[in-house]
């Protein structure tokens, strides 16, 4: 009901945040690939050891909470092209370590979002998925027991 | 020792690509400001550069043309690396001037063998230049040689 209101050929007039909520719910979709894919962090922890890795595991998740607080600013502003950017970013350090989901929603943003009703949903999720990383960092790499 | 730096605004990557490399006889700068990375490069002449492709701030088709446009830093060998699976991505970097195109998640492998070749190629390069000075020299100091000396001579 709230998008019949909007005004398809007044561009720049910023949608609300109500509105954005509405309409990303019609396309919110689920991510269910792996936390940390496993072999990407043996492959890891043979390469680098398991000192460097902890280094790394623990920047990892503020970096990640860093460039969601940038796709926020960047979806509050109505600015797909920030969006995509700061996406790939994100999917960029996700790959490397091998945060699969936190990936994957990343590269969703930055490849295949062509509208920002599509953006409120992701972003959801990539708080989600961030939660979820680092507690799995926390047991896979920081608190492992060995 | 080769010099080698690494430009990308995410820690995590930078670091990932140093660790990567610790096996190497090199010796390793992160930047994390590719306008600062651009300044460093002017004064200390690197051997190579890891270059991070979307980057805020400047952009590396930005950095590149800095490069290349730049007579003190020209020759100096890029490796463009991104997650990005798209051709466009692909030839607008190398169109841009890069050396060479690495993809996330970096194989480890694979970017210690592209290193080591961009070394030694760099190596060769550097080696020719200064035989050329050598041999521009030896000409200067002998005007009179019958034959002029050149690189190929020498």
């Amino acid at each position: 009901m709230l998008l019949s209101t909007l005004d398809p050929c007044n561009v720049d007039s910023p949608l609300p945040h109500a509105l954005l909520e509405t309409g990303s719910a019609g396309v919110e979709r689920t991510w269910s690939g792996p936390l940390l894919d496993a072999a990407m962090l043996a492959t890891l922890r043979d390469c680098l050891g398991e000192a460097d890795l902890r280094v790394l595991m623990t920047i990892f998740p503020d970096q990640v909470a860093k460039s969601i607080d940038d796709l926020k600013r960047a979806a509050a502003a109505n600015d797909l092209t920030c969006i995509r950017e700061a996406a790939h970013t994100l999917a960029g350090m996700s790959i490397n370590l091998g945060a699969t989901r936190l990936a994957d929603i990343a590269r969703y943003l930055s490849n295949d979002a062509v509208d920002i009703l599509q953006v409120s949903g992701p972003l959801r999720a990539l708080d989600t998925a961030l939660d979820d990383t680092r507690e799995m960092i926390a047991k896979s790499v920081l608190f492992r027991l060995r | 020792m080769a010099k080698v730096a690494i430009v990308d605004d995410v820690l995590t990557n930078a670091l990932l690509i140093k660790g990567y490399m610790k096996d190497l006889p090199i010796e390793v700068v992160i930047f994390t400001d590719a306008r600062e990375a651009l300044t460093w490069c002017t004064r200390h002449d690197p051997d190579l550069i890891l270059l991070d492709y979307m980057m805020p701030g400047m952009s590396g088709p930005q950095f590149l043309r800095s490069i290349r446009t730049d007579d003190r830093m020209k020759d100096i060998p890029v490796i463009v690396v991104t997650w990005d699976e798209r051709k466009d991505s692909l030839y607008q970097a190398l169109d841009s001037g890069a050396s060479d195109y690495l993809r996330k998640p970096i194989d480890r492998v694979e970017l210690l063998f592209r290193v080591q070749n961009m070394l030694q190629t760099r190596a060769r390069q550097r080696n020719l230049v200064e035989l050329l000075a050598s041999a521009s020299k030896a000409n200067e100091t002998a005007p009179f040689a019958s034959e002029p000396m050149t690189a190929a001579a020498i």
